[in-house]
């Protein structure tokens, strides 16, 4: 069952189409994150569902409740939606305390003093911030504030959590720690949530559901395994993942109900296709870096390559090689003998190989 | 496709949703915020312009002893051709125009190389207690800028002018020529110490702001030190530097007080006095047509600096973790170097203050020896045949009063300037995609380009009659307040946005979010966080408010009098020592001001 309903949501900053007509919908109790690199629009998409933008056209429904209709001239206002939002920059009235900062919506709510007080210590206790409510916000580190912005969220106990990039200003460390944490969060209190990042990790980790954004559009929404898996454009296909997708170039043909793929350099590579319609026989071949496996003897689906890069991480070693004027990426386990100069195999699974159509970049399905 | 069809319906939309949307357009609250203010600031700066400039083109019933044509009430170009076509105009405008010029320009380059040494000195060598350098170097822009004027008096008078003659003169005998004594000489010395303050901020400034690693860059490369003065330094330095001659000139153009004190003896006038005296005697237009070409020339030269600056207000190093200045040693050059300085802060700090608190206890003035010493003038008693009978400074009722209404008209405008200077900061801040905020922010500015003695014009033409409902304000304690607030809007509607965007809107929006209305939001948000980052502006109105005299002299009646203007009284009357002691007290006051700016800005800082 849907919580929230967005249809044809449009936003226009003069000349500029932020966000162009895009519907999509978020179940009850799920984590939809909303994922795209700068300027695709994603925050403006939270910001609108929030009441801080108000949409050029579209309509916006929360549990059956129309909160915005461009054709019914419905607008409520954010004040009134009952919602939370974590801001990226957490912003914490710096002129109050932790406390206050948590109990300002419970006292807009009129509610007891005593209920707040409790209300508030609970917050705090939760997000482990218990010695915290007399401090200022400027005393405190990143990692607390973002807590306390976090406490603040849900001392209000809203139905929806809205979420703009709130683990950014984290660094890597403190960032995987809180992602876990989110998580968890919502796990145990299975509220609905909307989350926007840049940060394609965050999605694969975090998500039940991702919408891929690119200039306005929505250009994937599924769950992380089959974006992942299944990409439905080389744009998708490209974002997410590291390291980044590899893409060769070639020309199909066909034989025996089996698709092969002849790229650049000559090498001939089978795949499990086994019928395709494309332009002028040309296709492009994408395939993982940790699907691919470096061998020191050519044969079926293996091209000849010369290391480039050897990039050692303790856990796992990425592999740049040469292949004609591509550079091609190989993710492996732990550390590897290989030396910048050597010649290489590259060994391309064929159930690994996914096809995309050179014209419309659209992933070719099987 | 969809597009398409989207844009169709919504230009389809019939008339009730379009006039929704107006209506809820004009019922934000910014915008409503918005339109108070404009109305308020219409009245406080429009209003009396274009009711001076509508007075020029009417005959006044004092025309009558100027012209047999006149005809009070009606139009006429008389009062235009006085100024622009007459036998009067070399008098009037082309000489005073002349002598503004000269003035200014020597003042803002005089000014400019001393503020620039010192702003060298200290941003960027080893010179020793630069701490005390950099706190004394302000200090002769605090204080009214006639103080150097009538110091200079206090030293170099001669007997051209009746009365005691000064110190120089008392101790060699010799008398100084009148090219020392008054004139263009003293009055560009006098403001170029006044101003040097002003370009030693601006360009210490601008220093400060450039990593030290951009000059090491260039040596590393195999640059020498002149070579990266040269080409990295003070191209980086220029706007401000540039900036600072236009807005020193600017200002200088239209100071009243100091070209009065020391060119009226040698007939040396500039445009402001030209101004003064035309509305003394009666011939109004005339002074408010000449506040016209003030206020035409301070236009222009803002105009100018806003185009050689432009966005790139100054080139404060973009990027980069971390910030270093390395310190050019003084090296042998200390033994020349800090004397200097040493003597330019003496001639412009101690020195003026010195010569006042001297006269302030001369029983006869001009005699300066030991038997001649007396507390008379600041707690002597009145009443006796003495000095006409006027009390020593703190025993005395007039000038007491008058300290009071400057404590307080300073308080009233600085309180009031800063209210709507976060209003304003709030409306532009919000609204700065929409039109009427920008509007409103461009007439919260244009008192900057209006000289205080045409302002003063201009509310002399506007409140001297009723307006309707509102009696004429003239002589009223209101009226300097709202002249006050008004000139200094600029100033507070520049902190006042400029502390709403450091602010942030998030900070608001978070409100929002949490279910707060308009109200509840400035109320507990937004006003809170202003006043707190606005402390430090306050002072500084009140600092500006307290040693105003230009924009004042032409409203001032008996019982509104404050200390500059008493000041100005009696020394035109000759009673230099009670206008010394006025002018210490004054500077007190001020001084006495920013010691609790310093620290009140120190205890509350938020980041």
């Amino acid at each position: 069952m849907s919580y929230v309903e967005v249809k044809n949501l449009t936003k226009n900053f003069d000349n500029v189409t932020a966000v162009d007509n895009i519907s999509f919908s978020v179940d009850e109790k799920s984590f939809l994150v909303l994922l795209g690199p700068s300027g695709c629009g994603k925050t403006t998409i939270l910001r609108m569902i929030a009441g801080l933008e108000t949409p050029t056209a579209g309509e916006i429904r929360i549990k059956d409740k129309i909160i915005f209709s461009s054709e019914k001239g419905i607008c409520i206002p954010a004040r009134e939606r009952g919602l939370g939002l974590v801001f990226q920059s957490y912003a914490l009235w710096p002129h109050l305390t932790v406390f206050e900062n948590i109990a300002f919506g419970l006292r807009v709510k009129k509610m007891k003093e005593s209920d707040i007080k409790k209300k508030v210590q609970e917050s705090l206790a939760y997000m482990r911030l218990d010695d915290m409510s007399e401090r200022y916000p400027q005393e405190m580190s990143g990692g607390q504030q973002q807590r306390v912005a976090l406490a603040r969220m849900l001392a209000s106990d809203p139905p929806l959590f809205l979420m703009d990039e709130p683990l950014s200003n984290l660094d890597a460390k403190l960032r995987d720690e809180m992602r876990a944490e989110i998580k968890t969060i919502h796990a145990h209190l299975a509220a609905t949530t909307i989350y926007v990042t840049h940060d394609q990790i965050e999605g694969l980790t975090m998500a039940s559901n991702i919408a891929v954004l690119n200039k306005g559009k929505i250009e994937q929404l599924d769950n992380p395994k089959q974006i992942y898996h299944f990409p439905e454009n080389l744009f998708v296909a490209d974002f997410i993942g590291t390291p980044r997708i590899n893409l060769i170039h070639g020309r199909y043909k066909i034989a025996k109900d089996k698709v092969s793929v002849v790229t650049e350099s000559g090498d001939v590579l089978k795949t499990s296709y086994q019928k395709i319609k494309s332009a002028a026989n040309r296709a492009v071949m994408a395939i993982r870096a940790e699907r691919i496996s470096i061998e020191t003897n050519p044969g079926e689906n293996r091209i000849k390559t010369k290391i480039k890069t050897v990039l050692p991480a303790g856990s796992e070693t990425v592999v740049h090689v040469v292949y004609g004027k591509l550079e091609l990426k190989v993710l492996m386990q732990r550390e590897q003998d290989l030396n910048p100069g050597e010649s290489v195999f590259l060994h391309l699974p064929e159930n690994d190989i996914l096809l995309f159509d050179s014209e419309t970049e659209k992933l070719i399905r099987q | 496709m969809g597009r398409q069809q989207l844009i169709k319906g919504i230009s389809s939309v019939n008339l009730g949703t379009a006039f929704r949307r107006n209506v809820n357009y004009l019922r934000q609250p910014h915008i409503i915020m918005t339109l108070f203010l404009l109305i308020i600031v219409t009245m406080l700066i429009i209003i009396p312009v274009i009711t001076m400039f509508y007075s020029t083109f009417i005959w006044q019933t004092e025309d009558i002893r100027l012209s047999r044509e006149a005809n009070p009430g009606s139009f006429t170009f008389f009062h235009w051709k006085r100024v622009f076509s007459s036998i009067l105009t070399n008098t009037i405008l082309w000489i005073p125009l002349k002598n503004t010029i000269i003035v200014g320009i020597g003042v803002s380059f005089f000014a400019l190389l001393i503020g620039i040494f010192m702003a060298w000195l200290v941003a960027r060598t080893d010179i020793p207690y630069k701490k005390l350098i950099s706190a004394v170097a302000v200090i002769p822009y605090m204080v009214p800028s006639y103080i150097h004027a009538l110091s200079w008096l206090t030293l170099f008078k001669n007997d051209r002018v009746g009365g005691v003659t000064g110190v120089f003169q008392s101790l060699t005998g010799i008398s100084p020529p009148n090219w020392i004594s008054y004139g263009v000489f003293p009055i560009i010395v006098t403001l170029s110490l006044h101003y040097y303050p002003y370009a030693y901020l601006l360009v210490s400034a601008a220093l400060k702001s450039i990593d030290s690693r951009l000059e090491e860059s260039g040596e590393i490369l195999g640059a020498t030190r002149g070579y990266v003065l040269r080409r990295i330094t003070l191209p980086l330095v220029m706007p401000a530097i540039f900036s600072s001659f236009i807005l020193t000139f600017s200002r200088t153009i239209g100071i009243f007080s100091t070209p009065y004190f020391l060119g009226s003896p040698v007939r040396f006038f500039t445009i402001p006095v030209q101004i003064y005296s035309s509305i003394i005697n009666r011939n109004s237009a005339t002074g408010f047509i000449l506040s016209f070409v003030l206020i035409g020339i301070s236009s222009f030269i803002i105009f100018l600096n806003q185009r050689a600056v432009g966005e790139r207000k100054s080139f404060a190093t973009i990027g980069g973790k971390g910030f270093t200045i390395t310190l050019t040693p003084v090296g042998k050059s200390k033994s020349i170097i800090l004397p200097i300085v040493f003597f330019i802060i003496f001639i412009s700090v101690v020195l003026p203050l010195l010569l006042l608190t001297v006269e302030t206890v001369s029983l006869y003035p001009g005699s300066y020896s030991l038997q001649n010493l007396t507390s008379h003038f600041w707690i002597g008693r009145g009443g006796t045949s003495f000095a006409e009978g006027e009390a020593g400074l703190l025993r005395n009722l007039a000038i007491l009063k008058s300290a009071w209404n400057s404590v307080r008209l300073a308080v009233t405008a600085s309180i009031l300037a800063g209210f709507l200077g976060i209003f304003i900061g709030y409306a532009v801040v919000k609204g700065r995609r929409e039109r009427l905020p920008k509007v409103l922010d461009q007439i919260s500015f244009l008192p900057y380009l209006v000289p205080s003695i045409a302002f003063s014009a201009l509310y002399l033409a506007l409140f001297i009659k009723r307006i309707g409902p509102i009696p004429a304000l003239y002589g009223t304690f209101i009226l300097l307040v709202m002249i006050n607030a008004a000139k200094e809007l600029p100033f507070s509607s520049r902190a006042g946005i400029s502390s709403m965007l450091q602010i942030g809107g998030e900070l608001e929006e978070a409100g929002e979010i949490a279910g707060a209305g308009w109200g509840t939001r400035f109320r507990k948000i937004i006003f809170p966080l202003s006043v707190r980052s606005s402390v430090a502006g306050f002072i500084l109105v009140f600092i500006t408010v307290m040693r105003e005299l230009a924009l004042i002299i032409l409203l001032v009646t008996p019982g509104t009098r404050t200390l500059t203007t008493m000041t100005f009284r009696y020394q035109e009357q000759g009673y230099v020592q009670f206008s010394s002691a006025i002018s210490l007290l004054l500077v007190m006051i001020i001084f006495l001001g920013s010691f609790l700016a310093n620290r009140i800005t120190k205890t509350s800082e938020i980041e």
